[in-house]
Parts: C-alpha cells; sequence; structure tokens
C-alpha cells in the first residue's frame, strides 16, 4: 500500500503539484496522466523519497522500486554487469530473459544500447528487487511493440502478486493497465 | 540491493574500478599530473639537495593536488551522469559512501606509491626511517580519501559542485596536510621525532574518524533532497 496526503511540491515560487490526497492498495495499479511538464515525474519521485514534499506526506507499506526514462544507467558497465552490482546472489540472466533483452546484448556496455534496451535494464533492476511497490515513468517512451508488451506483462505481473504499480504516462493505450487513474 | 552490507560494499568497490578502468579519466590525469611535476621538479633542482621537511611539504602537495583529480570524481560523476537516483533507490547509503572510500583509498596509495617511487628516483632525498615513512604515507592515503569522499558526498547534489569541492575541501584537507607534514618529515631526518610520532598518530586517527563518520552522514545527507 502506498498512501499520499495533501501532497505538494512547489519549485521556487511555482506549485507542480498540490493537495493531492489518494491510497493505492496492493493489487492495484494507479495511472497518472497529464500534459508534459504536468508533473507526473516529480510526483513519482516525491513517492519513492528522490524528492522531499514541500507539503504533505507519503506513507508506505513496504519497499519501492522505481523505474524512470530520466535514470541513467553506467554507461561503461553491461546489463549483466548492472544486475550483478544490485543483486550480488540474484540470477541476472532470468530478469534480462523476463524482461526481453537478448543474450548478445547482455555484456555490451549500456552505451551501445539503445533507449529501449536501457529501459528494459532498469525494469530488470526493478523487478530484480523484488519490491512490492513499482513506479514505473513514461516506460512505454522510446519503446517498441514487444517493448510495451514486456512492461505490460510486467505490470500485470506485480498487480496479480499483490503489489502496488504507479505508472505515469503520456500514452492513452496505458490506460487499459490501470484500476485506477489519476490526472494531473 | 537484496544482500548484506560487506557484500554491498564490495560490490560497489567493484562497480567503482571498474567504471574507472573502462573511462580511464581520473587515473590517467592524475598520473600525468605526477609524472609531469616530478620531471619538473627534478630538473628545477638540478642536483641542489632538499632539506626533509622541504621534501615532505612537496610530496604532500602533489599527492593532495593528485587526490583532488581524481577522488571527487566518485560522487560527481554519479549526478553528472544521472546515475545518483538508481544508487539512492537501491543501495544502501552507508554502503555506497564506505565502496566509494574504500576506492578513493585504493587510488591514494597507487599515486603515494607511483608519487614516492618517481620522487626518490629524480630527487636527491633520502630516506632516514622507512617505517615512518611508510605509516605517514598510508596514514595520509587513509585520511586524504576518507576526506575527499566527504567532499564529494556534500557537494555532489549542489548546484556549483566542482567549484564547491574545492572550498569545502580547504577546511577538511588543511589539517591533514598539516598533520602529514609533521609526521612525514621526520622520516627524512628533519624534526623531533616525538613530533613526528603524534602527528602520524593524529593523521591515522583523522582517517579513521572520517571512515566512521562518513556512512551515517552520507544516509542523512542523500535522505534529504529538495
Amino acid at each position: 500500500m502506498i498512501r499520499a496526503e495533501n501532497l505538494g511540491k512547489r519549485f521556487q515560487a511555482a506549485w507542480v503539484f498540490r493537495g493531492l490526497t489518494f491510497e493505492v492498495l496492493a493489487g492495484q495499479c494507479l495511472v497518472v496522466m497529464g500534459r508534459n511538464g504536468a508533473g507526473k515525474s516529480t510526483l513519482l519521485k516525491t513517492l519513492s523519497g528522490l524528492i522531499v514534499p514541500t507539503e504533505g506526506k507519503v506513507e508506505a507499506n513496504s519497499a519501492i522500486a522505481h523505474s524512470a526514462l530520466d535514470q541513467a544507467t553506467y554507461s561503461d558497465l553491461s546489463p549483466r554487469e548492472h544486475l550483478r552490482f544490485f543483486d550480488q546472489f540474484g540470477d541476472p540472466e532470468a530478469w534480462l530473459r523476463q524482461v526481453g533483452l537478448e543474450e548478445p546484448a547482455w555484456d555490451r556496455p549500456c552505451s551501445n544500447l539503445s533507449t529501449g534496451m536501457r529501459a528494459r535494464v532498469k525494469l530488470a533492476i526493478a523487478l530484480q528487487s523484488r519490491r512490492k511497490i513499482l513506479l514505473l515513468d513514461e516506460p512505454s517512451a522510446g519503446i517498441d511493440e514487444a517493448g510495451r508488451s514486456v512492461f505490460a506483462s510486467a505490470i500485470e505481473q506485480v498487480v496479480s502478486n499483490e503489489g502496488v504499480v504507479i505508472l505515469a504516462t503520456n500514452d492513452h493505450q496505458d490506460r487499459r493497465l490501470a484500476t485506477h487513474e489519476l490526472e494531473l | 540491493m537484496n544482500s548484506n552490507f560487506r557484500s554491498e560494499v564490495v560490490a560497489v568497490l567493484k562497480k567503482e574500478y571498474l567504471c574507472e578502468i573502462r573511462g580511464k579519466g581520473g587515473w590517467q590525469s592524475a598520473g600525468l599530473f605526477l609524472l609531469v611535476s616530478t620531471i619538473i621538479l627534478s630538473v628545477g633542482l638540478a642536483g641542489e639537495k632538499l632539506s626533509g621537511g622541504m621534501a615532505a611539504a612537496v610530496i604532500w602537495a602533489l599527492l593532495l593536488f593528485a587526490s583532488s583529480v581524481g577522488l571527487p570524481r566518485t560522487f560527481l560523476h554519479e549526478e553528472e551522469q544521472g546515475t545518483a537516483d538508481l544508487l539512492r533507490i537501491y543501495a544502501d547509503a552507508g554502503a555506497v559512501f564506505l565502496g566509494k572510500a574504500l576506492f578513493n583509498l585504493a587510488q591514494s596509495l597507487v599515486a603515494g606509491t607511483i608519487l614516492s617511487f618517481l620522487f626518490f628516483l629524480l630527487t636527491e632525498v633520502t630516506i632516514t626511517d622507512p617505517g615512518q615513512y611508510i605509516l605517514s604515507l598510508l596514514g595520509g592515503c587513509i585520511a586524504i580519501s576518507a576526506s575527499m569522499t566527504l567532499c564529494a558526498a556534500l557537494v555532489a547534489q549542489a548546484a556549483y559542485r566542482s567549484a564547491l569541492v574545492g572550498a569545502i575541501a580547504l577546511p577538511l584537507l588543511v589539517p591533514v596536510a598539516i598533520l602529514g607534514v609533521s609526521a612525514m618529515k621526520t622520516s627524512m631526518g628533519s624534526g623531533l621525532p616525538e613530533v613526528g610520532r603524534s602527528a602520524l598518530l593524529g593523521l591515522i586517527g583523522y582517517g579513521v574518524f572520517s571512515f566512521a563518520v562518513g556512512p551515517p552522514l552520507f544516509r542523512v545527507l542523500w535522505a534529504v533532497k529538495s
């Protein structure tokens, strides 16, 4: 479960969002829609603790995984090294397979991968963490059709395992994954 | 990370090594700086002998500047590349600090060893107490790496971090340099041995304290982002 109570974030004089109150329970997927600059990414960063809210509070009953378009991967490390770095005892190959990253790309430096491939690496890191709350920021941006279905099935899997997903998107196709919606 | 603290520290250490060895920037700059400055020094001296105190001061100045080229990159790079958020979400801040500090220590030790080799090869300075020299270099590397990591961690999220790192490093590194020069010059026949030993203890204490205080301080720093 994750709950936002009267949440607000202001940069200098301008409020990005204000007075947001919502709760997402286990097995639910909240899709956050809004135009560019509406504050979707800021909201997700506030929920994951990367940004401190100006007012209000966030409560979560579990650790949060967060995959975002503006998160960078280490350009000199390969996808396999990324997964090993974030989980020294895990099985990186299984997660890379799950997100549909093909084997020749596993050991290539991330600087040589496409945007869509790097998005899959970030998704694999998030899934590997086995956290119950998954925040996804613009997961369909720069992704081909196969990649979209990988993200969709990952979301469905987390939700079916009584996890929580909050998805920020511009893409109206992503609405089909929602159990709830929030318009910023 | 799904692991214990120690394996996280080792993972950060390994990641730093891989990124540094593949990126090459910091080590190359620091190595080049050490080589060029030692050659210039030996040419400038042209057979003249440095006193123990002066030699210790020069070694420390070179070590500090070599460190200031490479060491702060560890945190500043994370922010500049945009990878800091990944670490903040999935890694323990204390393990990140310790892993980076240990990597910086390894870098300092390599720099200190290369510097010592070049310095004594190209100048006519002799060491009268090798044990004191090695310990003061080791203590210095511990203190420099811990302080520099702390500086980089403090300024990493600031807007003008590259400018700030120097300003923050100054008050942290001046005591280290004073203790370091006092400890090292006695190994080259200058100053009182008792003063050298006290300075050495102070140097090691400073380094160990900075290593100990870094992880909890960094946890607080990473928790606060406006």
